[in-house]
């Protein structure tokens, strides 16, 4: 019983892969890798903790057409991280054949 | 204009109909006005959006006749400039002599203009307490939140306020049984707006009885059954009398039956609910029976008998079984769901009956395409790894004749014929039965991208129970895709990427090692006969 976990407001999970741990900057970039490698356009929100749960966050500039260097998207995450501190901020991979999202996940959880 | 308007910020607290009239009268004559709404974040049982001046009852704002007291009201407000009212003209939905609105598009109209006004601040979150400073209009109403609640009822004396909740049900409209209702409105007011259900003296006294022995819903813990006279709940009326109804919300004054060419002995009517005339509400049957007793109960009303009843819990997904429940039907329900936005989950219980016999029967991959045309966004598919065998290939194969738009032939995966899909949308296959943490790997491998998995006992069978369980397998999902994304085997290396995956999470761990020994290793039935194909 001691080591069941409870469950409450301290552990926020924001979609796909906010149950793992926070990811070194080597493993986002495999997943900014993997993203181009789809052909997804790579897209940058992010979002106060308070207002997170609502569907749309703010947009960081626009998203990248046309952008294939995983250094140019991790850069522009990183400028929108400093820019906004606290914030949470997602990555986003638009699917233009589906007309849909391909990937979506946080990358920055917000400070606490 | 002059006159003694503040010239302080005025908090409004509670953006509800008094709340926005309040605000826009205030903000249109040039006051600062503060109005506080702590929807949507902090909501209410009955409240489904975050709109200013959402109706969470009727959506009939009651008779524009100006020789009735509501009619007068009405009048008088509009000549004033009142925001509500213009609200209900721009949404007016045809209600006789009465102004009914669609809910939706009413609180949007409301929304939309306060939110233009620059002199007026909208602010969304909870008021705990009564401001001590400042001119404050509390137009919270009987939705009140439990902490402002408790403050005002200590200031105004608690034996005062009175918190009832009582909501009529809502029937779609093409599921009235027109041989039986009619459609006409009261003294032929106004034109044939309202749906009107007959009933004869028997039907009548059925229908009472019933009513009189239905289950309620309990109190909840601030809930007194003492109520407004002006607004019922239906079986408290019936309570008073066994007339009581047929001289109140039943009674069939004004009404003539095309079927007899006289009047009922009683009549429910129903009132259009929404501008596209989808779906009706029942007139003053505000009320308190449990959900399942309001279908038996109302069922009982003649032309109700297949009624529908929309619950407004803000459902947004069903499940249907189409082969048990027939192709048509299945097409229908789709159209619906199509028309009310509402996701539309396919079982597929039946299915082994038809196509797990090798000599004659349908074989699953043309049932998938029947329902892709048919209509449904999910279908049940098989895991081929849990309890209920599936062939690999042959379910990668009809997995495909799911999602894919373009679907060539393919012996090896039992497709026989190449299939255009067109720009027609496809379905998530879901995996279904006996799975668990272990199977992931395999599991996102085989179904990948834009697929269900459906843990039922994986989930309910942690010893943590079902958050924990749930938690589990959310851990173990994205740790496999995670790997997937990097490149690596995922089924192959799937061990290593679940033990290291569960060294940050204490649930995963426990999972795996709960299910560690939970293996389906049976021959498959329905194989692929690739010789004879």
């Amino acid at each position: 019983m001691p080591e069941m976990q409870a469950y409450g407001p301290a552990k926020p999970r924001y979609e796909t892969f906010s149950y793992l741990p926070p990811m070194t900057p080597e493993r986002i970039a495999k997943q900014v890798a993997y993203l181009i490698n789809q052909g997804w356009t790579p897209a940058i929100e992010h979002c106060e903790p308070e207002r997170a749960q609502s569907t749309y966050w703010y947009m960081w500039k626009l998203p990248m057409f046309g952008v294939y260097s995983v250094e140019k998207v991790l850069a522009e995450v990183e400028a929108c991280h400093r820019a906004n501190p606290g914030h949470l901020v997602r990555l986003v991979g638009y699917d233009n054949f589906s007309q849909s999202q391909g990937m979506a996940f946080v990358v920055y959880r917000g400070g606490r | 204009m002059t006159g003694p308007w503040a010239t302080e910020t005025v908090t409004v607290i509670g953006g509800g109909l008094a709340g926005s009239e309040a605000a826009w009268l205030l903000a249109r004559h040039g006051v600062a006005v503060r109005l506080i709404e702590m929807r949507p974040d902090h909501t209410t049982p009955a409240h489904r959006t975050g709109n200013l001046g959402e109706l969470v009852c009727s959506n009939s704002l009651k008779s524009l006749d100006p020789d009735s007291a509501s009619g007068l009201l009405k009048a008088e407000i509009e000549s004033l400039g009142s925001l509500v009212m213009a609200a209900a003209r721009a949404t007016a939905v045809p209600a006789g002599s009465a102004l009914a609105v669609d809910r939706e598009g009413f609180s949007a109209f409301i929304t939309r203009q306060l939110g233009a006004l620059p002199s007026l601040a909208i602010i969304r979150e909870e008021v705990t307490e009564i401001p001590a400073e400042g001119i404050v209009v509390i137009a919270t109403g009987p939705l009140t939140s439990e902490a402002l609640a408790h403050d005002i009822a200590a200031r105004c004396g608690s034996d005062s306020l009175f918190f009832y909740d009582a909501i009529a049900p809502i029937v779609l409209a093409d599921s009235v049984d027109f041989s039986v209702a009619f459609r006409a409105s009261r003294y032929g007011k106004g034109g044939d707006d309202y749906i009107n259900c007959p009933l004869t003296k028997e039907e009548y006294d059925r229908f009472y009885d019933e009513l009189m022995a239905a289950r309620r819903v309990e109190l909840r813990a601030f809930e007194e059954p003492k109520f407004f006279e002006g607004c019922l709940p239906i079986e408290v009326m019936a309570e008073r009398g066994r007339e009581t109804l047929a001289f109140g919300p039943m009674r069939p004054v004004g009404l003539t039956d095309p079927r007899t060419g006289r009047r009922p002995y009683a009549a429910v009517q129903l009132r259009q609910d929404d501008a596209s005339a989808t779906m009706f509400n029942l007139v003053g049957f505000q009320t308190r029976l449990a959900y399942p007793e309001q279908e038996r109960v109302f069922r009982l009303i003649p032309g109700l008998e297949r009624a529908e009843f929309v619950r407004q819990l803000g459902s947004r997904i069903i499940m249907h079984d189409f082969l048990t429940a027939g192709f048509t039907a299945n097409t229908g329900l789709a159209n619906w769901c199509r028309e009310n936005g509402m996701l539309l989950h396919i079982h597929r219980a039946m299915h082994a009956v038809i196509d797990r016999n090798p000599m004659h029967g349908i074989h699953f991959r043309v049932l998938a395409k029947c329902l892709r045309l048919s209509g449904g966004d999910h279908l049940h598919s098989g895991t081929v790894v849990g309890k209920l065998e599936g062939d690999r290939e042959a379910t990668l194969g009809w997995i495909d004749l799911m999602r894919e738009p373009y679907v060539p032939e393919n012996r090896a995966r039992g497709i026989f014929f190449e299939q255009d899909w067109g720009s027609m949308p496809g379905m998530f296959p879901v995996a279904s039965g006996g799975i668990h943490v272990w199977h992931v790997p395999a599991l996102v491998t085989i179904f990948g991208d834009d697929s269900i998995l459906q843990f039922g006992g994986g989930t309910l069978g942690h010893p943590w129970g079902n958050a924990a369980g749930a938690h589990a397998n959310r851990v173990a999902l994205e740790a496999c895709l995670e790997a997937r994304n990097q490149g690596r085997q995922v089924e192959r290396e799937g061990r290593d990427i679940l033990m290291e995956a569960a060294k940050h999470s204490p649930e995963l761990a426990i999972a795996l090692e709960t299910w560690k020994e939970v293996k389906f290793e049976f021959d498959v039935v329905d194989k692929l006969d690739v010789q004879r194909a």
